[in-house]
């Protein structure tokens, strides 16, 4: 009877131990499927890009997909920069259109401008 | 009794096993497809992203100086323009307008008037965008022709006439400058110099409004020279306000008076058998043309019938024989009786394989008098017959 009971006890942790290794790999496995279905859902394009001769750029990006997009970076030429005009983090609703002030970090003849959202997606334009 | 609670005990384990693992696979299956459906639905997205194509026929500024842009969907899919981007790259300014309530247009059609609510200058550079609802951004760059280096090439019949004469003059311009998609506003100019006097009968000199990269625009003019032999008219062809060096000029000389009561001794009448539009899906064919010759003057006379033959298409080609190019010269002599009329046919063969679409030939017929004949009748009389070759699109 004794035996029965210990193994009655072990099994229930081994479970217990089984169900809590089940639990955090679906619910990380959940996130990764539910990150990448809405990576997979981002449509946004940088659909203009005006360069001012002061330095300051506007980048007119439009979100034509059906979620909404959280844009959290710029980038010019792989240099990370910083939006004077609206402050980033910024979300975009579907059809939405913003545009993003910057001062240009680096001069040059060819500018990559490249914009990130919260779940990994970029649109880069090259603007000469 | 313990063996029969520990089978219980065994069976519920089971039984707990093997509910996990059947949740952990049904879950495992919803999250595939969410993802495989997710993945289809962006592909099906992407793939009508790339089926989607707009054509941006031309842009004119209408009355006030407004944008009038016309759109031809030439892509698979149905097209939702959502906004306009117009930007003037002379002074580095950019507007935007949201369409409200889209323009939808589905494939095969086309829209006129699109943006009439913008104002733009003449004079500057322009570029034009459209922006679609699944992301695609179809642009055009379009300048004034006074900004642009179009070839100019000025052709005239014949170059040697006698006094009260009519010369025709084919003014050809062709958009070559690969720096912008189009030109707008051009206006062709002639200027007339020389020592002989002129009296323009025809001209048709109007402004063009919109010139694509690749096309081409004939003006035609007839102009009635008189002079002393030996006086010269100067026909110098170029486009308003055109950069320096932008023109194409050609000499005509007075010859010679004709003989007052026979102004002229040849009648020609000159048509392509298979129409002067020509619908075909063939990149290769052939061109007939009939050509008739009057001899008007009592007596026999020697001709000699010089056909030139050019395509105003770019990478068009045409020729009389296998090898063609983009235009071909053609001379056949002939011998009247006075009042005879002779017809012949000739054939000449085009190519647009690697051509634009409206293909375009002009063929020039000029008939001269020829050696054998007396001097004083040695005139000539030219004929112009356009053909287009439509069907062959890009």
């Amino acid at each position: 009877m004794m035996i029965l009971v210990l193994a009655v006890t072990l099994g229930v942790l081994v479970y217990i131990y089984a169900l809590s290794v089940f639990a955090t790999t679906t619910s990380s496995f959940s996130s990764i499927v539910s990150g990448e279905v809405s990576r997979l859902s981002e449509s946004f394009i940088i659909d203009n890009v005006w360069v001012m001769g002061n330095g300051t750029v506007v980048l007119s990006v439009y979100n034509y997909g059906d979620v909404g997009i959280s844009i959290v970076h710029v980038y010019v030429n792989d240099t990370l920069v910083t939006s004077t005009k609206p402050s980033l983090p910024l979300y975009l609703s579907p059809g939405g259109k913003v545009f993003i002030r910057f001062v240009l970090p680096v001069h040059g003849n060819i500018y990559v401008f490249e914009v990130e959202s919260g779940s990994g997606n970029s649109v880069k334009v090259v603007s000469k | 009794m313990s063996r029969g609670v520990g089978g219980v005990v065994a069976a519920m384990f089971f039984i707990a096993v093997a509910l996990l693992m059947f949740i952990g696979l049904e879950l495992i299956m919803i999250y595939s497809n969410n993802m495989q459906s997710a993945i289809l639905s962006r592909e099906a997205s992407e793939r009508e992203r790339l089926n989607e194509r707009l054509y941006i026929q031309m842009v004119r500024l209408g009355p006030g100086n407004r944008l009038n842009v016309t759109v031809m969907n030439v892509g698979s899919v149905a097209v939702r323009i959502v906004r306009i981007w117009i930007i003037n790259v002379t002074s580095n300014y950019y507007y935007n307008f949201d369409i409200n309530p889209f323009i939808i247009l589905n494939p095969g059609e086309s829209v006129s008037n699109v943006g009439s609510n913008i104002i733009i200058q003449r004079g500057n550079v322009y570029v034009l965008k459209l922006v679609t609802d699944r992301g695609n951004v179809f642009s055009i760059r379009f300048a004034p022709s006074k900004q642009a280096r179009l070839q100019i090439q000025l052709y005239t019949s014949p170059l040697l006439i006698p006094s009260g004469q009519q010369v025709n003059l084919l003014l050809i311009i062709r958009n070559n400058d690969t720096r912008f998609d189009a030109v707008y506003d051009l206006t062709p100019i002639l200027r007339i110099s020389g020592n002989a006097s002129y009296n323009i009968i025809m001209s048709d000199n109007t402004t063009i409004p919109w010139l694509e990269l690749g096309d081409t625009v004939v003006f035609r003019l007839s102009v009635l020279v008189s002079g002393v032999p030996g006086s010269v008219i100067i026909f110098n062809a170029s486009y308003a306000d055109a950069p320096k060096g932008f023109y194409d000029y050609v000499v005509v000389k007075v010859t010679y008076r004709p003989l007052p009561n026979i102004p002229r001794f040849v009648y020609i009448t000159a048509y392509p058998t298979n129409g002067t539009i020509i619908s075909t899906t063939n990149d290769e064919g052939i061109i007939q043309l009939a050509i008739n010759v009057t001899n008007l003057v009592d007596q026999t006379l020697n001709f000699n019938v010089t056909v030139l033959a050019y395509t105003l298409t770019e990478n068009a080609k045409i020729g009389l024989t296998s090898a063609q190019d983009p235009f071909v010269t053609m001379t056949q002599s002939l011998s009247l009786l006075g009042g005879q009329t002779k017809s012949f046919l000739l054939n000449f063969t085009y190519d647009v394989s690697n051509a634009k679409r409206d293909n375009y030939f002009v063929f020039i017929v000029n008939v001269s008098t020829a050696k054998g004949s007396p001097p004083v009748l040695s005139n000539t009389e030219t004929k112009i017959v356009d053909i287009v070759i439509i069907g062959k699109e890009d």
